[in-house]
């Protein structure tokens, strides 16, 4: 139907456009007026060609031409980059103004490694992101990896860590390794950086490519394994300098907090009186039956059979709540104190909060442009200042940028680049949601109703005269204070004098999130420097010599001081601070050279490349431990009274690389392309005998709308098959892992220390370990219709992985807990769909669409023989490693949702087997998967795995007038998590019963009473996610060539039913292996963000 | 255009002939262990690994496996409950399959197996024969010291006596526990063989390292676990006469981090050494076993029980017995509301000090996790009280008081063997090994190789009449009566569990029966 009407809407479009030609000998001069169609400003450097002639001129600075000798009945060509080429048939009008489109599929060339191609020309998989177009720098966040999450298809960038300055995980067409790095290939302005994404200042960017298939990205060899994205900055205009200013400012706060008790109206919705409450176990370990209430017929609280007394939820959920003050009446009409309420107590925060705060935005930016033919000149400055939602986390960065290229005279160019950035990061580590809930003391909650804390009385007895009422505890007062244990049945007093009950969860260390944060400084320092130079030489026509010399380096200082009252176990000592003091710095060489010669020959056309670069990295560093400082307030290692040998040590590592290419390039009239390149590299990182890899790959594109026969259909503009296949190799592990080590040790005889050897007990060496190898193939067409305006871009690969670098785990047999190993085969495959659709082209009002989908389907086909292996994660999350399945496919019981309710039960279920000898009243049920009848370890089965079925975007960019607005949905479906934090929930409530602040956050579904909910389905949860993710209003004020905008980011965050973690997104620190997934209480909390800014350019 | 060829092709040879040694990148840090073993000086470093190995075990909370799991110890402060379970389980026998505990614990004492089966199997290159002897005894020392620690914890495990690739590993078997035991045997008895030829050599034995005389008190002792006190009888009447060995003076005296090397190194046939001062050779029984209002520090992971108590009191006179004091500590600075339990600590693992008074009293914890107390693996009181144990009260009384009277406790005599022990002068052995080697690793042992009814039977008895379930943390309380099943614990419980990840891992290994497979 669409495709009918479609066709119609086109014939109608020809008929219109259908003129007829009136010709007219004699040649005339044409001038005019190129504007932008949007805001009709005018646009410098346009190109006019009269078609079919060499005849052209370009737009100056008030975008006026003048196109001398012009036939009266020629067609005039308008291109400029960005936008979509017009022709315009003259018609003897001598006065032609044109306003051009800016184009959704942009760019015009692409970048495929040591030379530009017409984007038409390309037979690989790549996709590009428009930094203006997309308004990336309207995105209030730190920085450029973030702002790309679900823009492009086959990129998956997540935020693992949720701290604002810690880098997002990027990864490209799924998982490929086991432990080798997948971190994308950076390449800025072609320039091949060790850097990150996070490197660089959002600011500079013009234009992000991402080269996605091994044919594309063989080029860069083992660099470019992962993929390669390639930046395009800003550069300079030939023409007047044009100055940029931007300023925005804005906030975050948190998104979602952990539910509590508190939250009355979650805890109502999850039917938790039809649950059997933990509370309630006592009773069922007993053998009793369970009262339906927890209250006698007198209204005395029951007792139960562990002698604790207990209040029914149902009592407190029941008409006599009320939930405007959170006062529970009994049956005689007195009033309790509801203490799972404190969010209803006025001004009280709720626990969680006391970590949390509002992260501010600023951020500053100014850039100068322009040059004239010889010399063009891009510089520009940039401050930022964005902090994140977690209790001191934030980053400060200040950066530089200048890039200069230049012609020393016909046959020489030079370019130069320089980017130095400083950040300085502070990351709020012991700010922590979950831990706020567990470590939850009197300190923390507000004081609005008068509440006293209670000190030990060596602490100068109870109730303490320091606290102030309003005042938060902190860390140094809560460090003296007593902790309370319902078991010792302590409370407080409210203002009127009435018992409140404490309820605490504390610990030994005496310290809660909040204190452990406040004492606790984690700073970082880096100076990130990213430089290079090249010259070209062009040698003879068609023959061109190009050299370079890039530099990355980063130095890091880290500096972690925990304060003397964290450090001593909460006790108030002075003289107990430590500090840990790492400074490192890396740095990486590059060197390039390459020739490249063009040739034609009628209708064919030759590229050659020849190539050989070498590498050299060194990461040096220095880290020193120190111990008991004077005080807090300095800091200084001098004033340490101990050094900690354990913890100082220097170290040094040097990685190197060298390489030779070549690669051939074949045309046929622009219609039959075909690319051919060969790369070998060598990496310091294996063995003497294993150090070579060899990555062929080939490409080729069929682009039928240039066919003869194809002419006829004048709706498609463009349509291109485009199929390739390559070989790639990665590296990206530690360096000497092909080596044991043998680390230096020591043991104390007689009085006197004495130095010892022994081989690293973590990690065995494996001197044959070599290359990780990944064939891959791709096969895809572009389609352009309707004058380009509508453009489909269709991929789908096919990638195989073999002898992946793994540091399989061993068993501790052999005195080591992994081993060093090429092992096994993974499949990738998948497909990606881009669509980029100018709805609506109108002077006053234009729509745009950009969507992006792609899936990607992972499978282990081999892993050494072996079918099966496994890898422990926290607690009992295991993760399989199974032929036929997905990498890391989350491994254990599935649960029937019952409970063992009776010792009786329990018995019968031993004698049958279907219950393990262990099992208490409580517990869960398990599936038995293979209906043998029996409970074994033979009915652990796959749980799910942290792979989205499929992951999407949509960008819609309206204009109307001046106003514009940019809405973009992302969305990622079906991926899973281990949600180890349901554990503490869990285990809140069998411990603190009905005192527990914490939700066990399964409201639908029973709550166990024991740890035996790990390593179950019961924590596997849904990590799916749809957010309105970017969001930009803006206004542009023409006069004054100002534009202001307002932006949020996650504006709108749906999560998956079933989810009851924080922030679907999170990922646990990953550690040994990629293939994870959890959350624990550590979840940083999802941020949303409201920023205001303006935009000028003069 | 061929000049630029030419000196291009030029180039690419440049660049390949200095590739190799570009692309040669050797660690800086470390050895790699191709080339380590090379020299007799490399043999005694690796030696010296060895030992270093012994900390981990010792410091991968052993304490909470021992001693916790005992009659000497009770459950530990609520503090502990919900932030760490898996140190809180064991005290009540319900070790999970994954607690972190049993796998560091595991993976330590394979460590010290597979380094000590490294020199073992590297000897040769040490040439100096009294050198070879001295590092061989050593090494089979202390592979013997781990599998007598694993096959009491474990029951049966994996043997491994040479570097084994991890495929083989990964298919091996469990051992039957008698075979690890013969193992064990015929280790020390190599090792005082070497022992022997070295000392002949004059070898200066420095005080940490193994001797003949600990390789012999150690047989002794893996007789006595092997039930043939016939054995035991020989290498333990050697070490209490021969070997130099004495009690020292004062009790107290072996808990004093700063005379280790010259007062209690007369007593501690094999110390395991501990040095504090960041150097990352500090223990963290210090740690398991303060408490914070008198060693800033403690974290009260392992506290005495009211039984433990109660045997000072009607065994021995708490008022004069040496041991009492530094072993049943409580912190009187403040009453607290749940009254008795909360304040309790063992001052002899924290480490002692003078209290300028004639006493002792805990050393104040610098810094967490490294306290500098060497741990007594085996010292002479032990070996004596062994002795008594294997000669019965005929021989054995003589040998019961000298350790008692060194204490400063009343003296036993067989009146009171029949009055407080029934005439078992066994029970009254163990008994006084209760007081004399309390929170040293020995109990738990101890209960194991007098049977299950025997263990069975004190356990219960802690469960039900100890105040701290029946008064104080009634959660627990709750949770025990999942052990109790009547008055019987099913003894599975008395075996840890094979720890999980290692069980996937392997294809030869299965689990512990009744635990979760």
């Amino acid at each position: 139907m669409y495709f009918k009407k479609l066709i119609a809407l086109i014939g109608l479009l020809l008929i219109i456009s259908a003129q007829s030609y009136q010709a007219i000998a004699q040649k005339l001069p044409v001038t005019g007026t190129v504007r932008q169609a949007g805001d009709q400003s005018p646009l410098p450097g346009v190109t006019i060609t009269e078609k079919g002639t060499s005849n052209r001129a370009v737009t100056n600075q008030e975008g006026k031409y003048t196109l001398k000798d012009v036939s009266p009945n020629a067609t005039l060509v308008f291109t400029y980059i960005g936008y979509i080429q017009q022709e315009v048939a003259l018609k003897s009008q001598l006065v032609l103004n044109v306003a051009l489109q800016e184009s959704q599929n942009n760019l015009e060339e692409v970048s495929i490694g040591y030379a530009i191609q017409k984007k038409t020309q390309f037979a690989g998989a790549a996709s590009t992101v428009n930094a203006e177009k997309d308004k990336l720098a309207e995105i209030p966040i730190e920085s450029v990896d973030k702002m790309l999450e679900g823009r492009i298809a086959g990129v998956q960038i997540r935020e693992t860590d949720g701290q604002v300055g810690q880098s997002a995980d990027i990864s490209i067409r799924g998982t490929t390794s086991f432990s080798a790095a997948t971190t994308p290939l950076i390449v800025v302005d072609g320039f091949p950086t060790s850097g990150s994404l996070s490197d660089i200042n959002p600011y500079d960017i013009a234009t992000i490519d991402v080269l996605k298939d091994a044919a594309s990205t063989a080029i860069y060899g083992s660099r470019g394994a992962n993929g390669v994205i390639l930046i395009t900055t800003k550069k300079g205009y030939t023409n007047k300098a044009v100055f940029n200013i931007n300023y925005n400012t804005g906030a975050s706060n948190v998104y979602k907090y952990y539910q509590t008790f508190a939250d009355y109206q979650a805890f109502a919705q999850n039917e938790y009186r039809k649950l059997i409450a933990p509370w309630q176990s006592d009773y069922l370990r007993a053998g009793l039956p369970v009262p339906t209430s927890g209250f006698g017929p007198t209204g005395n609280a029951l007792v139960s059979p562990g002698g604790k007394t207990y209040e029914s939820f149902d009592q407190y959920f029941s008409n006599k709540l009320n939930p405007a003050t959170g006062t529970v009446y009994d049956v005689n009409g007195a009033g309790y104190y509801n203490v799972y309420k404190l969010d209803q107590i006025e001004h009280a925060p709720s626990p969680q909060q006391s970590v949390t705060q509002t992260g501010i935005r600023n951020d500053v930016s100014v850039s100068a442009r322009g040059g004239n033919e010889k010399t063009q000149y891009y510089i520009s400055g940039n401050y930022d200042n964005t902090g994140g939602v977690m209790l001191k986390n934030s980053q400060q960065s200040f950066s530089l940028t200048a890039n200069v290229q230049t012609k020393l005279n016909d046959h020489l160019r030079i370019e130069y680049n320089f980017m130095p950035r400083y950040k300085s990061i502070q990351l709020g580590t012991n700010a922590q949601l979950g831990g706020a809930l567990r470590w939850l003391n009197i300190p923390l909650t507000y004081d609005a109703l008068g509440l006293k804390t209670v000190l030990s009385s060596a602490e100068g007895g109870y109730p303490s005269p320091t606290v102030q009422v309003g005042d938060y505890t902190k860390s140094r007062d809560f460090s003296r204070t007593w902790l309370m244990n319902d078991d010792f049945s302590n409370f407080v007093l409210d203002s009127k004098g009435n018992k409140i009950r404490v309820l605490t969860y504390s610990q030994t260390a005496g310290t809660t999130s909040y204190s452990d944060a406040m004492d606790t400084d984690d700073k970082q320092s880096v100076f990130l420097f990213t430089g290079n130079m090249a010259l070209s030489w062009d040698i003879a026509p068609g023959l061109t010599f190009r050299t370079s010399i890039g530099a990355y380096a980063n130095y890091n200082n880290h500096d972690t001081f925990t304060g003397s009252f964290k450090n001593s176990a909460g006790v108030a000592t002075s003289g107990y601070g430590q500090d840990l003091n790492n400074v490192s710095m890396y740095s990486n060489l590059v060197n390039e050279n390459t020739l490249t010669y063009k040739k034609s020959i009628g209708k064919h056309s030759f590229t050659f490349l020849a190539g050989a670069s070498g590498e050299s990295a060194t990461t040096t560093g220095l880290q020193v431990g120190a111990n008991f400082f004077d005080n807090d307030q300095i800091r200084a290692l001098s004033t340490a009274s101990q050094i900690t040998q354990s913890q100082t040590n220097n170290n040094k590592t040097v990685e190197t690389l060298v390489s030779f290419f070549g690669r051939v390039g074949y045309d046929y009239e622009g219609k039959y392309i075909l690319t051919a390149l060969m790369r070998g590299d060598a990496s310091s990182k294996f063995g003497p005998d294993n150090r070579w890899g060899e990555f062929p790959s080939i490409s080729g594109a069929w682009r039928i709308t240039e066919e003869p026969w194809m002419k006829k259909y004048t709706f498609i503009d463009e349509l291109k098959l485009r199929a390739s296949y390559g070989v790639t190799g990665n590296n990206k592990i530690l360096n000497y892992a092909y080596t044991t080590a043998v680390n230096k040790t020591a043991y104390t005889f007689d009085n006197t220390v004495t130095t010892g050897f022994s081989a690293n007990a973590t990690t065995l060496g494996n001197a044959s370990i070599g290359w990780e190898q990944t064939n891959a193939a791709n096969l895809g067409f572009t389609l352009g219709i309707l004058k380009n305006r509508i453009n489909l871009d269709f991929d789908v690969y096919l990638n195989k992985t073999k002898q992946l670098l793994l540091q399989n785990p061993i068993v501790d047999i052999t005195g080591h807990d992994f081993e060093w190993m090429n092992i096994g085969k993974v499949q990738n495959k998948g497909l990606e769909l881009q669509l980029t659709s100018n709805n609506i082209v109108k002077k006053n009002f234009t729509w745009s669409t950009n969507f992006n989908f792609s899936m990607t389907r992972n499978k282990l086909l081999d892993y050494g023989g072996a079918t099966q292996q496994f890898f422990s994660g926290y607690q009992l999350s295991v993760y399989e490693m199974k032929v036929g399945d997905p990498l890391g496919e989350f491994y254990g019981y599935k649960t029937t949702g019952q409970l063992w309710k009776t010792t009786a039960e329990i018995n019968a279920g031993i004698a049958n087997g279907t219950a393990y000898a262990g099992t208490v009243p409580g517990d869960l049920k398990y599936v038995d998967v293979n209906g043998d009848g029996k409970i074994t370890a033979d009915d652990k089965t796959a749980l799910g795995n942290v792979y989205p079925n499929f992951t999407f975007g949509i960008g819609n960019t309206f204009t109307y007038k001046n106003f514009d607005l940019s809405l973009f949905v992302q969305g990622s479906e079906g991926g899973k998590v281990w949600n180890m934090s349901n554990i503490y929930g869990n285990r809140y409530l069998t411990w603190n019963n009905v005192d527990s602040f914490v939700d066990e956050f399964h409201g639908s579904t029973p709550a166990p009473t024991s740890t035996t909910i790990t390593g179950t389905n019961y924590l596997v949860e849904d990590a799916s996610y749809y957010t309105l993710r970017d969001a930009s209003l803006g206004f542009r004020i023409p006069k004054l060539k100002i534009r202001v905008y307002f932006s949020g980011r996650n504006l709108i965050y749906l999560m998956g039913p079933g989810y009851h973690g924080v922030n679907p997104e999170y990922m646990a620190t990953i550690s040994g292996n990629l293939i994870r997934g959890e959350q624990r209480v550590t979840t940083v909390a999802l941020l949303r963000t409201y920023t205001f800014g303006l935009d000028m350019s003069f | 255009m061929k000049k630029i060829f030419k000196y291009s092709a030029l180039v690419s040879l440049m660049i390949l002939g200095s590739c190799k040694k570009f692309l040669d990148q050797k660690p800086y840090n470390n050895q790699v262990i191709d080339n380590y073993y090379q020299s007799t000086r490399d043999i005694q470093t690796a030696v010296t690994g060895c030992y270093n190995a012994l900390l981990p075990i010792i410091n991968s909370s052993q304490l909470l496996f021992n001693e916790n799991r005992s009659d000497n110890a009770t459950y530990p402060h609520t503090d502990n409950i919900t932030s760490n379970t898996d140190a809180y389980y064991p005290s009540i026998l319900m070790v999970d399959i994954s607690n972190d505990y049993t796998s560091a614990y595991w993976a330590a004492l394979y460590d010290l197996i597979t380094r000590c089966n490294l020199v073992i199997s590297h000897i040769d290159v040490a040439t100096d024969p009294i050198l070879k002897a001295e590092f061989l005894a050593q090494a089979k020392f202390l592979r013997a010291y781990a599998y007598f620690d694993l096959v009491r914890m474990f029951g049966d495990v994996p043997l491994v006596v040479a570097p084994i690739a991890s495929a083989d590993a990964a298919k091996l078997a469990r051992t039957p526990a008698a075979s690890v035991f013969n193992q064990i045997v015929a280790d020390l008895q190599d090792s005082f063989t070497q022992f022997n030829t070295a000392v002949a050599g004059k070898y200066v034995m420095q005080y940490g390292q193994a001797n003949k005389w600990a390789a012999e008190g150690l047989l002794g002792k893996v007789y006595l676990y092997m039930n043939q006190p016939q054995n035991a009888l020989a290498p333990l009447t050697d070490v209490y006469n021969n070997s130099g060995y004495t009690l020292t003076t004062n009790y107290g005296d072996l808990f004093v981090v700063a005379s280790e090397t010259t007062v209690a190194n007369k007593e501690i046939l094999f110390p395991i050494r501990f040095t504090a001062g960041g150097l990352g050779l500090g223990n963290n029984f210090s740690t398991i076993a303060g408490i914070t209002n008198v060693t800033t520090f403690g974290t009260n992971l392992t506290y005495y029980s009211n039984s433990l108590q109660n045997v000072f009191k009607t065994t021995s006179d708490v008022t004069k017995d040496t041991r009492y004091p530094v072993t049943c500590a409580d912190y009187t600075g403040a009453s607290t509301p749940s009254g008795a339990v909360f304040k309790r600590y063992i001052p002899k693992l924290v480490g002692l000090v003078s209290d300028g008074a004639g006493g002792y009293k805990a050393d104040k914890l610098l810094i967490a996790n490294d306290g500098g107390l060497d741990w007594p693996a085996l010292r002479f009181a032990d070996v004596a009280l062994m002795l008594a144990e294997v000669e019965g009260i005929n021989g054995g009384l003589d040998i019961l008081n000298r350790v008692r009277t060194r204490a400063k406790a009343p003296l036993l005599t067989a009146a009171t063997v029949n009055s407080q022990f029934g005439g078992n002068f066994q029970l009254a052995v163990l008994n006084e090994r209760r007081m004399e080697l309390a929170f040293e690793n020995d109990r738990w042992y101890d209960m194991r190789r007098m049977g299950n009814t025997y263990t069975t039977s004190v356990l219960v008895n802690k469960f039900t009449t100890d105040p701290a379930y029946a008064a104080y943390y009634t959660q627990t309380n709750a949770l025990v009566a999942n052990v109790i099943q009547g008055n019987t614990i099913d003894p599975y419980r008395y075996l840890l569990p094979i720890p999980y990840d290692q069980l996937l891992l392997s294809s030869g290994m299965v689990q512990n029966p009744g635990y979760q497979q």
